[in-house]
């Protein structure tokens, strides 16, 4: 078994949900190759650092995951490429999932904004 | 036309012995005076500037018990060893250890794929300012001039 992180960006022009529905996909496609999600984060909201299929923002979440092969990374991101609402991924080996809190989020909760960003946010869109 | 060469001919000579008088007369004072201590000086000042150099020197930042860990997603960090062009800074200005600068440059490149850190920053020269395409709201807020330090409260955009 090898530790993976997988991070995606999902459109801003989707429905909330959308973001649940992805992350139960991804969840269903690690159980199927009897993986594990060890982790799971929403970032929210963000806006890109350069625009990705004219799109400024996006819905980040990111997953540790433990997985027994390539074969499950290649589903997983072939679930993602196949998507339309995803508009990124990345795949990373590492040699541990940290059960801590990425710095993203973070940051978020130092201004107590997790919740209000996400809020706010898409109205200036 | 059998007038011209004559004058060149002679400012020649004068040239020429103008620079040899010159020159014996004006070298034996520049070796003498100046030259002592300006062999001096570029004996020593190589070393001042060296002390100088060494003395603000700090390790490493990644190295050392208290180290941060070298993470894609922690852009906060990883923004700091950027220039103001987005471009990753050299380890002689930042002092990264070689080892950690690979890691580095291979976080800071991973932020660059998820759209978390810039591949490249635009000049605004009508404004003198960097234009962070990334985060145009957090601009107004803080000073865009210093993308490193004021990142921490942009982050959550607190309008």
């Amino acid at each position: 078994m090898a530790f993976y992180e997988l991070t995606y960006i999902i459109r801003p022009d989707v429905p909330t949900t959308t973001v649940d529905a992805v992350a139960a996909k991804m969840a269903d496609v690690v159980k199927k190759h009897k993986g594990k999600v060890l982790k799971s984060e929403q970032w929210g909201l963000r806006t890109l650092a350069y625009s990705i299929k004219k799109h400024r923002k996006g819905y980040y979440t990111m997953m540790g995951l433990s997985l027994a092969g390539a074969e499950a990374v290649n589903d997983l991101e072939y679930a993602l490429k196949v998507s339309d609402d995803v508009i990124r991924f990345m795949t990373v080996k590492v040699d541990e999932v940290s059960k801590e809190p990425s710095a993203i989020l973070k940051a978020k909760s130092r201004m107590g904004e997790a919740d209000g960003s996400d809020a706010v946010a898409p109205m200036m869109v | 036309m059998a007038m011209e060469p004559l004058p060149a001919r002679k400012k020649m000579m004068g040239k020429k012995g103008m620079k040899g008088k010159n020159g014996k007369f004006a070298r034996k004072p520049r070796e003498e005076g100046p030259s002592g201590p300006f062999r001096g000086n570029s004996k020593y000042t190589p070393k001042l500037l060296g002390k100088a150099y060494f003395q603000r020197r700090r390790g490493c930042p990644f190295s050392g018990p208290k180290a941060p860990k070298i993470d894609y997603k922690d852009v906060r960090l990883l923004g700091k060893y950027l220039s103001d062009y987005g471009k990753i800074l050299p380890r002689h200005l930042s002092g990264v250890c070689a080892a950690k600068q690979r890691e580095l440059a291979q976080a800071i490149k991973r932020a660059r794929m998820l759209a978390l850190l810039p591949y490249a920053v635009k000049y605004d020269a009508s404004q003198s300012t960097f234009e962070r395409a990334e985060r145009p709201s957090r601009n107004r807020d803080g000073a865009p001039r210093e993308p490193r330090e004021p990142r921490e409260p942009r982050e959550p955009r607190a309008e």
